[in-house]
């Protein structure tokens, strides 16, 4: 059975009923505010994301070509126990060339990284600074995937017109 | 809330309840008003014309002074001859005829209490009337103009004979009954006292309602005059005449403010919905959008891996095929920008770094090659360091340059 509600339920009865509003209105923008700070940040992100992919995209057929020709050129390596013998010819023959003498040469182990395989030999060297960088161009010529690893010169004590040399160089040859 | 300009709903009583014209629409009738209040148009101002019954009817003569003496006369009358406190009840009087020495008037009053019986109903609905008139009053303006009328109707199982002089209601009166044995029974012998009190009853002509054509031939045989029939369903409340009590209006009042405050607090509450509505709808913008752009990465995602592992493959590789690793375009670079008399003692190399190490003829010399190494627009790829230089006994400077990608 209902009845009129007194001045002080009535008073009461609105001050509840706008807590009850107030309290759920902070929700309902707390909610609203989360949201959109979220989706405004994850957008922010995305976005700059998504412009750095297509900035790498305009240049991927550069990557494309240059990789495929990577590919093309790289040698494969046949024999992997004769390898370590025909960089090292191929290093003496270099150095005899441009009188460089070769000293205390050694053959390293076979490396197998992700983008190649690479055979190593260790020597020391003698000679005069010209022949030096003569012998270091023609060794690392384009197209012959030589990389001197670790290279160390210095002017010999005894002759100043001598260059001493500690190289490590390699073969990348693709990865099998 | 009331719309501006809604048409009125008018009620009128019928021989057994009453009937709504709800203005605009066809008339609809309801035996009680509790089962009429449904049919009330949403919003228009109701008016309510209340059956002859209900009022207590007095034909009087008074001097003939203006109106606001005629109305206090009026009241003393009424608080000499009410049976209950004169406070209680709304009045009001229509002039018949004035003279020079005297005024022949028709008072009429209506008791509180029986008028809030009687409308309990639509104030429980929040429709209290704005307007309330007497049906009797209402029929005048119907009636032939400059005649002496009689007028039959029947309402709420009652019979109304009422008179009426140049168009104005001069006197009428409220019978139990509605059939026409009452009719001829009851009606001659009031009649009689009626002319006794001095009411003009030799009328011209009886109207009669619509809905009581029965009553017609008697009518004929009682008062010897020609009985035309009036439509009744065509009879409105009169706006001159009001006779809601004050404090109904004070009623209406907090009635209508109220619905102001409800109409606009459902208004706020419908622009608070709409502002949600908005926000969750930008919310659903936003992640819509956000979605496209994962949807695109998604997409060039592979594309992307794909040039990605070329891309490292390729600086992987660099060591081998770009000279700017090789040992001897480093010693280029270094000795390019060698200053004169300085000399490089000791070099060492590796795809990613070099280390010079020589002795230059002061100071000034080592720091310079170290500045012009650092200039060198080729070695930009390197971060060259270089200390303090080491000044040697004969005032030489040792030096050590390290350079790093």
């Amino acid at each position: 059975m209902s009845r009129v509600l007194t001045q002080r339920e009535k008073v009461l009865s609105f001050l509840v009923g706008g807590a009850v509003l107030l309290i759920v209105n902070l929700f309902v923008i707390d909610y609203f505010l989360q949201n959109r700070t979220r989706l405004s940040r994850d957008t922010t992100v995305k976005t700059a994301q998504l412009r750095s992919m297509k900035t790498l995209l305009v240049e991927a057929p550069r990557w494309a070509k240059e990789d495929a020709q990577l590919r093309a050129t790289q040698p494969r390596l046949e024999n992997e126990a004769t390898a370590g013998f025909q960089l090292l010819n191929q290093v003496q023959q270099s150095a005899a060339a441009d009188a460089v003498t070769v000293e205390q040469p050694a053959i390293g182990p076979v490396e197998r990284k992700p983008t190649y395989t690479a055979v190593s030999v260790t020597l020391d060297t003698k000679s005069t600074w010209k022949a030096l960088v003569l012998f270091l161009s023609k060794l690392q010529a384009p197209g012959q995937f030589i990389v001197v690893e670790n290279g160390e010169l210095q002017i010999d004590q005894n002759d100043p017109t001598q260059m001493r040399g500690k190289f490590k160089i390699s073969k990348w040859y693709a990865p099998k | 809330m009331r719309k501006p300009g809604a048409d009125a709903a008018h009620i009128t009583p019928t021989p057994s309840g009453w009937r709504l014209h709800p203005g605009g629409s066809s008339v609809l009738t309801a035996p009680t008003l509790p089962e009429l209040v449904p049919t009330l148009p949403a919003g228009a101002p109701v008016s309510l014309s209340l059956p002859t019954y209900t009022a207590l009817l007095e034909r009087l003569i008074l001097p003939a002074i203006d109106r606001d003496e005629l109305s206090g006369m009026i009241q003393l009358h009424l608080e000499k001859t009410l049976p209950y406190p004169v406070e209680e009840v709304t009045s009001g009087f229509e002039i018949i005829r004035q003279t020079e020495s005297e005024t022949t008037l028709l008072s009429f009053a209506v008791h509180g209490p029986v008028l809030e019986k009687l409308c309990q109903p639509l104030r429980d609905a929040g429709r209290l009337p704005l307007h309330l008139s007497l049906f009797a009053l209402d029929l005048a303006p119907r009636l032939p103009a400059g005649r002496r009328v009689a007028a039959v109707w029947a309402e709420h199982e009652h019979l109304a004979i009422a008179i009426y002089e140049e168009g104005k209601l001069s006197w009428a009166y409220s019978l139990i009954g509605m059939d026409v044995g009452t009719l001829q029974g009851d009606l001659p012998p009031l009649l009689l006292t009626a002319d006794v009190e001095g009411v003009p009853t030799n009328v011209e002509s009886v109207a009669l309602a619509s809905d009581c054509a029965d009553f017609r031939e008697p009518l004929r045989e009682i008062f010897g005059v020609p009985v035309d029939l009036f439509a009744v369903e065509e009879v409105l409340p009169r706006r001159e005449i009001n006779l809601r009590p004050p404090d109904w209006a004070a009623a209406a009042n907090v009635l209508e403010r109220r619905e102001r405050l409800q109409q606009r607090l459902m208004m706020g509450a419908v622009a608070y919905l709409l502002l949600v509505a908005v926000a969750f709808v930008y919310l659903a913008w936003l992640k819509h959008n956000l979605r496209g752009i994962e949807v695109e990465i998604a997409r060039t995602q592979p594309l992307i891996v794909a040039t990605r592992q070329q891309q490292d493959r390729i600086f992987a590789m660099a060591p081998a095929v770009d000279r700017s690793y090789f040992a001897v375009e480093q010693l280029y670079l270094v000795n390019r920008n060698r200053p004169p008399d300085t000399h490089i003692t000791q070099f060492n190399s590796a795809p990613e770094q070099f280390t010079v190490k020589g002795e230059a003829p002061d100071g000034g010399k080592a720091i310079d090659f170290a500045e012009r190494l650092r200039a060198e627009k080729e070695l930009s790829a390197y971060q060259i360091e270089s200390g303090p230089p080491k000044i040697l006994p004969n005032n030489h400077a040792q030096f050590s340059i390290f350079g790093k990608r």
